[in-house]
């Protein structure tokens, strides 16, 4: 494999584009970056450039190390780094405590997980000292509270309350993702404003789970399991 | 008294509940209630609001009344002396609320034991249930085979209908039907308003009837003549199209939208504003 095509710089109206090979080592990479940076040198000069790394995930330390062997080796001035649409990430990237982590070959064992079919109508509560999987919707004034995790196969627009004794390995799914409050662990949180009444209609599988005292909500989709 | 033979009586005791306030029920019992006579069957309207009654300001039968609920329940009269006979539907009798008692004056055993000794004289007997989830809500709904709930299309009402359904279900009241009052085409069309399909998906019971935002229930109500005898009223016609489908006749729902478009021409013809 050629290790030179592993870093191509790339021009647009909107800034320099650098493109990075996802499979090649971090330390070649740093070296090739290091070397193009030099020969392109003349070229920049001491242009004004947004920067967009593209290709490859890279975490903070590792954005910075780039940063840094392009400022060494130019006089660029780089006036932000553009940040990549995140779509893809990375397994590596994932936090270790992210709950599907912990289904190994496709397995997970829980306690207890309660079944309930139909409807949460406003005012119902289901308190479970385990997970709960409701077939059907969460209605606004319903409420789950559950030990462990929750699953929705319907709309979530009332309160959940998952990992409810502090753990904040829990997880809340659900296909309609429109929560009144969703907590986990000890952390509150609600959904965000819906801009078009339209559109809170669709079905849209997420789960939510808990990092760094930040509740993540992301989509369940193809991109998401196969970089687990 | 439905009777068939080998002497297997359906009566049917229905409870048109909310939850919210101020949606309809009082109206819809008049209506389904005046409806249901109209086609033969003999029917007594419950008033169970005890302290706030209205069923009979909306009949036109408040100067009627002697003897009400609670004094049939405390033993102060019989049922029959109760009864308000209504001269313009021979089969339509009303037991009023009592006005200077409040909720607490009847228990749930109560009002199934006046329900059960109904049922020997009616097929249908409409309850009309008060506003709320307490004790007046309990008794209401305590001898109903069935439930009607009505709501308006408005995240508030639908919201609390949403919970009564619930404690519906927990009472053993399954599957309860839906009237859905007071809808206004023009706004579901403009986004304004939240369309049939949208209720019926949140609440997830069956629809038995769409009545659109009529004037004439207010004139109704003031002159104690329900709409529904209305011909030319459109909620009268909603009403009777759900009075139909109690009876099981398969009605389709009324396309509320030719009528508005249609009316929306003519009030253009003449320069009249909408």
């Amino acid at each position: 494999m050629n290790h030179e095509n592993c870093v191509i710089f790339k021009g647009t109206k909107d800034g320099l584009v650098i493109l990075l090979s996802p499979d090649i080592d971090f330390d070649i990479l740093k070296k090739v970056l290091r070397k193009k940076t030099e020969e392109a040198k003349k070229f920049f000069k001491d242009a004004k450039v947004s920067i967009t790394f593209k290709g490859r995930i890279l975490n903070e330390d590792e954005e910075y190390k780039l940063l840094q062997i392009i400022s060494e080796e130019t006089q660029l001035n780089i006036s932000y780094i553009h940040e990549e649409n995140i779509g893809a990430k990375k397994s590596g990237d994932r936090p270790d405590d992210f709950p599907l982590n912990r289904i190994e070959n496709g397995r997970m064992e829980v306690d207890k997980t309660q079944y309930y079919k139909g409807t949460i109508r406003s005012g119902q509560s289901i308190e479970f000292p385990g997970s709960v999987v409701v077939i059907g919707d969460v209605n606004p004034g319903g409420e789950i509270i559950a030990k462990g995790n929750i699953i929705i196969l319907g709309f979530l627009k009332g309160i959940v309350h998952a990992g409810c004794d502090g753990s904040s390995k829990a997880f809340v799914a659900a296909l309609g993702m429109r929560p009144m409050q969703l907590r986990i662990g000890g952390i509150i949180t609600r959904a965000p404003d819906q801009e078009d009444y339209k559109e809170g209609l669709k079905l849209f599988p997420q789960i939510a789970h808990l990092h760094n005292e930040n509740i993540y909500i992301e989509p369940i989709d193809h991109k998401l399991l196969e970089n687990l | 008294m439905l009777c068939q033979q080998g002497g297997n009586c359906m009566s049917q005791v229905i409870v048109i509940t909310s939850g919210k306030g101020g949606v309809g029920k009082t109206t819809t019992t008049a209506n389904i209630g005046t409806g249901l006579a109209l086609k033969g069957n003999k029917v007594v309207l419950l008033d169970a609001d005890i302290g706030l009654r209205n069923l009979d300001v909306v009949m036109g039968l408040e100067n009627r009344i002697v003897y009400d609920l609670i004094d049939v329940v405390e033993g102060h009269c019989r049922v029959k002396q109760a009864l308000i006979k209504d001269k313009r539907y021979p089969t339509l009798y009303l037991l009023p609320a009592a006005q200077t008692r409040d909720k607490n004056a009847i228990s749930p055993e109560q009002m199934q034991k006046l329900c059960d000794q109904l049922r020997e004289e009616f097929d249908y007997i409409i309850i009309d249930c008060p506003a709320g989830i307490e004790q007046g809500f309990k008794n209401a709904i305590a001898g109903a085979d069935r439930a009607i709930v009505v709501t308006t299309p408005e995240v508030s009402a639908v919201r609390d209908a949403d919970r009564i359904i619930g404690l519906l279900e927990a009472s053993e009241l399954r599957n309860p039907t839906l009237i859905l009052n007071r809808i206004r085409m023009n706004m579901v069309k403009r986004g304004d308003m939240m369309a049939m399909d949208d209720v019926v998906d949140i609440l997830a019971v069956d629809l038995l009837g769409v009545i659109p935002d009529d004037e004439n229930i207010v004139v109704s109500t003031n002159r104690g003549e329900p709409a529904v005898t209305d011909s030319s009223s459109l909620a009268g016609q909603a009403f009777r199209n759900a009075v139909e489908r109690i009876m099981g006749n398969n009605v389709p729902l009324m396309d509320l939208d030719i009528n508005e478009g249609f009316m929306g021409k003519i009030k253009k013809l003449f320069g009249i504003g909408n």
